[in-house]
């Protein structure tokens, strides 16, 4: 649901669903997600972030994992909320991302290029997905961590659940069985 | 405050229960002084249910460094997350301690509204299945009262707070009076008719929840955004703060006093009566004391019992009330966590529209009619049907733009039972004063002694495998049996700490939720609970303190108390 369909629904109905003035301007608030409080990647790892977040989830009829702040939102729960073996675990994968890719190409993973950057990656999830089978009480592998973040981050934005989810903060009524159409197909998951 | 002391009547807890005591006392004419421990609450601003997770610190994740600080015990309770912690008490500053080799989880809120604001809201009557299991199987000690006697309020108590549900005439789960049931979703309806082919002692329903399918009373009807632990602003969930409270308020009889930590019910030898209160504010320190000619202990089964065991003097040397020996004692909750799931096949091309704050109900089927040769008493199940969303993305393989289109689409039906069963009462399940521990305000904490007996376990490993029978008998795929290993509180429906009965000697209350020995004290919350049978025990807590209450004042305008 867009802003403008909001509108129209609080408009239109938010009386009738009891929705106070208060509760409507909540819901139209723009978003203003937070940033971390310190810059801590550095340019170069800020720049492998970013095409991992691209290449994960990137802009197709909808906006993606970039455009909807993931990178930011990395940086965040990486320095903010991960304890420190998780913080470090990623970090170290972030930089053997560029050394794996250096060794291949030449250059780091930001410059390798889209075909090159995917075998990387799909090379990487394959190992992590090894692992895990080996050992399912072992730490998440990098791939999968990041993938994790990525997803979190997205699905969790403005532009991820409002735009690519069609998320309905208030549906207004409820359905048990109905066709999966452009309206209902948001989960109902969206928002926990 | 003015002070127009003695009041008629002082309820401690604002709670479920503490709040329909202040609305059917002050309905009946009673200046009546509310006493909450915590704070108050303001929907408008305390709310979090327009909260979007991009506008939390970090989307929704907990801060773990924080719980762990402050709620390390509340945060095992789903509903103590990002958005709604603070309606959990911080266990740094309520302490309690619990025997070596045992668990507890004790889940509490203090604020006005108490576990009201974040309770399950799901509600079913009790039957005599459930009032005559003591006299049965020896468990514990009689009820004094049966289903005829509390049925004129579970009416009285259903038509003020609004329950939607789907009539079943089964015996054993009595049809409350019922607004519109939730519709079940396709999933659900597939479960329900593979169940009815099968079986013919087990029915699949909706949930009969307090959550408003029409406008009522005055409240607005849900409007299905499915996070009521956030707190509801349209009021479509019952809560104290949204029904029972403003009730009371409007007849211009109730004061409500937050921050009020009561330490001590005081008694009078001289009378044999209770006379008040003592409490100390919470924010400032100062100690308080009010009067009163009527107590109504509301404050949970805990700490109704912790305050009758604080409340010592000559007369009372083991507890205010407490002759029989059996405060503290006979502590229960739900077991819950056996369960099973499994994916739907099909039904692809169909989803839902909405989020149902509601799932399925299952209702007890063991123990009815035919005795179980490995347990006593029964369970039913809550759970139900849904469709994954995008967080399956975590458990499928890939990357790019196939994988983000792929997540936009619901992932297959899964469907869920979760069993919830009987705990039976025993002595050696209690709570005592803790020699050591005091909280903030220097109160002695609890000690608590819990431990599942055979019983639960034998319950718990049947619900598991009930649940895989059923699933594929219904025609679920990759069906999956667990055991959740729950300590007990978990299932925050703690009861039976000052259990009614038939006699003084082994009861503390009556039938009327009266203390034996105190004729003007009254305790209603889970406290007086003599079994647990293995309903959600919200709604029977509420029509005992309104029963009781509307007794207290009969007994007053009698002349007898």
């Amino acid at each position: 649901m867009d802003r403008r369909q909001l509108l129209r629904l609080l408009g239109a109905g938010a009386a009738a669903i009891g929705l106070s003035p208060a509760d409507a301007r909540a819901l139209l608030a723009p978003g203003a997600p937070r940033r971390p409080r310190l810059a801590f990647f550095t340019e170069e790892e800020r720049e492998s972030v970013t095409a991992l977040a691209d290449l994960i989830l990137p802009a197709t009829d909808t906006p993606g994992a970039v455009e909807a702040g993931v990178v930011d939102y990395t940086e965040m729960i990486v320095s903010e909320w991960m304890d420190p073996g998780e913080r470090e675990r990623f970090m170290r994968g972030l930089a053997h991302l560029d050394i794996h890719s250096e060794s291949l190409t030449g250059v780091r993973f930001a410059y390798a290029g889209e075909d090159r950057q995917t075998a990387i990656l799909s090379g990487l999830e394959a190992e992590g997905r090894a692992l895990r089978e080996a050992d399912p009480e072992a730490p998440t592998p990098f791939f999968q961590q990041t993938r994790a973040l990525v997803l979190h981050g997205y699905y969790t934005s403005e532009i991820g659940m409002r735009e690519e989810l069609r998320y309905q903060p208030i549906p207004g009524r409820f359905d048990g069985c109905v066709d999966v159409t452009e309206v209902t197909r948001a989960a109902p998951g969206a928002g926990r | 405050m003015s002070r127009r002391e003695p009041y008629d009547a002082i309820v401690i807890g604002s709670g479920i229960s503490g709040g329909w005591a202040a609305k059917e006392l002050t309905g009946r004419g009673l200046r009546t002084l509310v006493l909450e421990a915590g704070r108050p609450i303001d929907p408008a601003t305390d709310y979090t249910m327009s909260v979007q997770p991009w506008q939390l610190p970090y989307r929704g994740r907990r801060d773990r460094d924080r719980q762990e600080r402050q709620r390390p015990v509340q945060r095992h309770c789903y509903a103590c997350d990002a958005w709604s912690e603070q309606f959990f008490v911080r266990d740094d500053e309520n302490p309690y301690t619990t025997a070596p080799g045992t668990d507890f989880l004790w889940i509490r809120s203090r604020q006005v509204g108490g576990r009201s604001i974040v309770w399950g809201r799901q509600v079913y009557r009790w039957s005599d299945l459930d009032f005559e299991a003591n006299a049965r199987d020896g468990f514990g000690v009689d009820w004094p009262i049966r289903y005829a006697d509390i049925e004129p309020w579970y009416d009285h108590v259903e038509e003020f707070i609004g329950v939607s549900g789907q009539a079943e005439g089964l015996p054993q789960l009595p049809d409350s009076r019922f607004l519109p049931p939730m519709e079940l979703n396709c999933a659900e309806r597939f479960v329900k008719e593979g169940i009815a082919r099968h079986y013919d002692d087990r029915l699949l329903t909706i949930g009969r929840c307090a959550i408003l399918s029409r406008p009522h009373n005055g409240r607005a009807a849900c409007h299905y955004c499915g996070t009521c632990e956030r707190g509801c602003t349209t009021h479509s969930y019952f809560s104290s703060l949204a029904a029972t409270l403003p009730a009371a308020a409007a007849t211009g009889r109730m004061t409500l006093r937050p921050h009020s930590v009561v330490r001590e019910v005081l008694y009078d030898p001289g009378t044999g009566r209770v006379r008040g209160v003592r409490a100390v504010d919470a924010e400032t320190g100062e100690e308080l004391e009010f009067e009163g000619r009527l107590v109504f202990l509301c404050a949970s089964a805990l700490e109704s019992a912790r305050l009758l065991l604080l409340s010592t003097s000559e007369r009372w040397p083991d507890g205010l009330a407490n002759s029989s020996g059996q405060v503290g004692k006979n502590l229960m909750d739900h077991c819950m966590g056996g369960g099973a799931n499994g994916v739907i096949p099909g039904m692809e091309d169909r989803w839902v529209y909405g989020r149902r704050p509601n799932g399925i109900y299952l209702p007890r089927f063991r123990n009815v009619t035919e005795p179980h040769p490995d347990f006593l008493r029964g369970y039913a199940y809550q759970g139900g049907a849904g469709r994954d969303g995008w967080g399956r993305g975590n458990d499928m393989e890939g990357f790019g733009a196939d994988f983000k289109h792929a997540l936009r689409e619901p992932g297959p039906w899964t469907f869920d039972f979760y069993g919830f069963g009987a705990c039976l009462p025993r002595e050696s399940n209690f709570v005592a004063l803790d020699a050591e521990r005091v909280d903030r305000w220097g109160i002695p904490a609890l000690r608590i002694h819990c431990q599942w007996s055979a019983n639960e376990h034998a319950m718990l490993e049947d619900m598991s495998i009930q649940a895989a029978e059923m699933l594929e008998a219904a025609g679920a795929r990759d069906v999956s049996p667990y055991v959740d290993d729950n300590p007990p509180g978990l299932t925050i429906h703690e009861m039976g700490t000052a259990r009614m009965g038939r006699d003084p000697d082994t009861s503390v209350l009556n039938g009327w939720n009266q203390t034996w020995d105190v004729p003007n004290l009254f305790i209603t919350d889970g406290a007086s609970m003599a079994s647990s049978a293995n309903q959600n025990p919200s709604l029977t807590y509420m029509a005992l303190t309104a029963r009781a209450a509307n007794h207290a004042v009969d007994l007053l305008d009698r002349g007898e108390l």
